[in-house]
């Protein structure tokens, strides 16, 4: 593989995500699907998992309706959907952790009905602010490494763990540095590079793409920063399967200069500082929160002023799916916060199982015009 | 229903409360007062002499006069999506209007979130913190996926040594372990009544329905841990009793005997509970009010039961268990058919309900009928429709009555 196709090979990836599960699986590998970012895939990966990110792909949702209202949100139900399709054949393992209302229930419905897979769902407290939660979000990690030795019948190695983490590190360093290049480089790394690289990371072995990803940063070192002036616009929001907005925001001049997305920055900010289930405990006590997280009243739009300081960020959408609770309760007063720092905001709402409306389009386009 | 006491009652008790509570925010300096969750330890704030209050039972009121879509337009209005929770959008609109059956809500000193009920309350607290700027106390009770284990139990009992400091601190106020007791003592006095109350449901034909049973929860919610929820209850059990006794049903020559899901559609229940009534058919036994009826609260070790009892009521439970608690339900009232409520606004309480129905036909052999609807914005419901599937599941009723 030639680092300077990096783009293709991530966007391939990406745009067939059911494949790469093939390929796994021909070659012999265990997969473990999983549905949030709180599940600590470095413990799946010690075990010889690959951690596999079940995202839902299934733009048509028939047969999801039998078990799920359609006031669910559709990141559940298009991964349902995707199930009972069979587009996740191999997966050996689905592995939930607490987060949302709906993906509470969903595991208890999905878990129902797929009596043959190994469903385990790590019950991360909700609270990750004190020392009371700390140390229960550790029995609960030190629990779900117990069922993974039941279920493999293999005890966890301290050593794999540690090379799994510094691995898993390596690939937090890497997606960090990829975001701040594409800031100096937004013509050679297109916003569109940053989503496929985190979602490929998400679904690959990270020893894959670790290696690729290296040396194609490697390939801007000696390179001078573009001079761009485009605006540039911050993400805000849980799951984007769609690269829609990224081409657009190249289309108009803006770039895609950061984010707060499930499926962006909150997947792998922060290292894990200390090579133990202790250290992997503490990665989730300190790194940006997803908004069903409580870490007090102004942590997320603390965190999300300064980053947008940090980025120069000119405006935010708020990309948001339709019937995603903690982060629409979160809307309004983000949304005052941003605007008290002199940060304009936009709210688009999607379906992740439709296609792409022209709504996107025009709404970014008019953001924009705002911004000029 | 045949008419008794307990019914102006307990309009007084609920009027002397809410007027109690804001009188006393508005005049009297030294009251502190606390807004919580449904499924909150209320024991603490009553132990402490706290006011509690609850925005769920005054969204209830706000639906039932039919002020929910006015009120969630004014929390639309701010930017929040018509998909959120509608008592959440009513506590916004009565936030900042001060519209309401009473007027609106007392501001609060604090406020006690309980997440055991929904991951929705944890972020309607937060707003609401914001939003008067006061501090939240939160207490994380996980969900049981995996039934309730002792990290569970341990951990929101940690929490309990830690939060009561954390009030005190607010208040000012300090928690005296003799008065605890008294509380324990009185809650556990009341929830063992409220179980009894529902359990007259057992009679055929039964003392009332579940509608009455929507109406008499509010104490053992609101005002659990006092004396005058005891008192209460007495009475109405009496008066329940009674009725019993004298062969009297809440409806006139029941015929079918039906158990319910998820809250009451606060807005339709008059209308409802006739248009059931018409065909014969009473709600018996419903698995809302069961929630405040099987806590076990020790006087001798309130924090240690209370943990348990906090961390495994019946929405942090997981599908399995649910299905087991309404099917006991649906027995134990001796029931023809079960309705179920799909809420768009409790999506914690409505996903899973499909296994649910079919889970439980299979087990009981009974049928059952999903409403689709919200409990409270009169948008998500259709007279026509609703009304419609009712005559045409009551028909399956009968056929199946005439067939046996």
């Amino acid at each position: 593989m030639n680092a300077k196709n990096f783009p293709e090979i991530v966007a391939d990836i990406c745009a067939n995500p059911y494949e790469q599960l093939k390929r796994y699986k021909a070659a012999g590998k265990n997969i473990a699907g999983y549905t949030c970012s709180y599940v600590p895939e470095e413990l799946l990966d010690a075990f010889g998992y690959i951690p596999y990110r079940l995202l839902g792909r299934a733009q048509n949702i028939r047969q999801a309706d039998r078990y799920l209202q359609t006031y669910c949100c559709s990141q559940i139900r298009s991964l349902l959907e995707d199930f009972i399709n069979d587009e996740y054949i191999g997966i050996d393992a689905v592995i939930f952790a607490h987060t949302c209302d709906s993906m509470q229930s969903f595991h208890d419905i999905f878990k129902r009905n797929n009596p043959d897979i190994f469903v385990k769902n790590v019950n991360f407290p909700t609270s990750i602010n004190n020392d009371i939660a700390f140390r229960y979000a550790l029995a609960e990690l030190k629990n779900f490494a117990a069922a993974l030795e039941e279920h493999t019948g293999k005890t966890l190695d301290r050593d794999a763990l540690v090379e799994s983490i510094s691995v898993y590190n390596l690939n937090r360093g890497l997606l960090d540095k990829l975001y701040a290049l594409h800031r100096s480089y937004p013509k050679e790394i297109p916003g569109v590079t940053l989503h496929h690289t985190v979602v490929a990371s998400m679904i690959s072995d990270k020893r894959d793409i670790n290696g690729i990803l290296e040396s194609y940063l490697g390939t801007f070192d000696e390179n001078e920063p573009e001079d761009d002036k485009r605006k540039r616009l911050m993400l805000i929001g849980s799951i984007n399967i769609s690269e829609d907005i990224y081409l657009l925001a190249d289309e108009f001049g803006a770039m895609i200069a950061d984010d707060d997305l499930c499926t962006g920055r909150r997947y792998f900010a922060q290292q894990v500082t200390e090579p133990t289930i202790e250290g992997v405990a503490r990665r989730y006590f300190s790194r940006p929160h997803c908004a069903a997280k409580h870490r007090g009243l102004y942590s997320r739009e603390h965190y999300l002023t300064g980053l947008a300081g940090k980025c120069g960020i000119d405006g935010a959408i708020f990309l948001y799916l339709k019937f995603c609770d903690p982060h629409s309760f979160d809307y309004p007063d983000l949304r005052k916060g941003l605007e008290a720092k002199g940060i304009p905001s936009q709210l688009i709402e999607i379906e992740q199982s439709l296609a792409p409306s022209g709504q996107i389009r025009t709404k970014l386009q008019a953001f924009l015009e705002i911004l000029e | 229903m045949p008419k008794i006491d307990s019914n102006k009652k307990l309009r007084n008790l609920m009027k002397k409360y809410y007027v109690k509570a804001k009188l006393g925010a508005k005049y009297w300096p030294f009251t502190k007062t606390c807004w919580i969750t449904s499924g909150g330890p209320v024991e603490i704030l009553i132990a402490m002499g706290i006011t509690p209050i609850y925005p769920e039972n005054h969204g209830a009121m706000i639906g039932a006069v039919k002020m929910g879509v006015e009120l969630s337009g004014e929390a639309e209005k701010l930017g929040y999506s018509q998909d959120l929770c509608s008592y959440f959008r009513c506590d916004v609109g009565q936030a900042v209007t001060q519209k309401s059956p009473v007027g609106g809500l007392p501001r609060p000193d604090f406020l006690l979130c309980c997440n055991n009920i929904c991951g929705t309350v944890l972020k309607w607290y937060e707003v609401q913190a914001r939003y008067y700027d006061v501090p939240l106390v939160f207490l994380d009770t996980p969900y049981n996926y995996d039934g309730l284990n002792d990290d569970i139990v341990n951990y929101v009992k940690e929490q309990f040594e830690s939060i009561i400091p954390e009030i005190e601190k607010i208040t000012g106020r300090r928690l005296n372990e003799k008065k605890t007791k008294q509380v324990a003592q009185y809650a556990n006095e009341g929830i063992k009544l409220w179980n009894e109350i529902l359990s007259t449901c057992e009679n055929v034909p039964a003392p009332m329905t579940c509608f009455d049973a929507f109406f008499y929860l509010a104490p053992i919610v609101t005002l659990r841990g006092t004396k005058h929820v005891v008192e209460y209850y007495k009475g109405l059990k009496k008066e329940l009793e009674a009725l019993i006794a004298q062969g009297k049903g809440a409806v006139e020559n029941e015929t079918y005997r039906l158990v319910w899901d998820n809250l009451p559609i606060w807005y339709k229940m008059r209308r409802l509970s006739k248009t059931l009534a018409s065909y014969g058919a009473c709600l018996v036994g419903d698995t809302y009010t069961n929630a405040w009826a099987d806590n076990d609260i020790n006087p001798d070790d309130p924090f240690g039961t209370m943990a348990r009892a906090y961390a495994s009521v019946y929405l942090n439970r997981n599908v399995d268990a649910k299905i087991e608690n309404f099917t006991s339900l649906i027995k134990k009232y001796k029931a023809d058919g079960f309705l179920i409520h799909s809420n768009r606004s409790c999506k914690p309480y409505s996903f899973g309900q499909f296994d649910i129905k079919d889970e439980v036909s299979r087990r009981t052999g009974l049928p059952g009928l999903i409403i689709e609807a919200d409990m409270c914005d009169t948008r998500a419901y259709s007279d026509e429709q609703i009304e419609t599937r009712l005559q045409a599941f009551i028909e399956t009723l009968k056929e199946r009555k005439e067939a046996s």
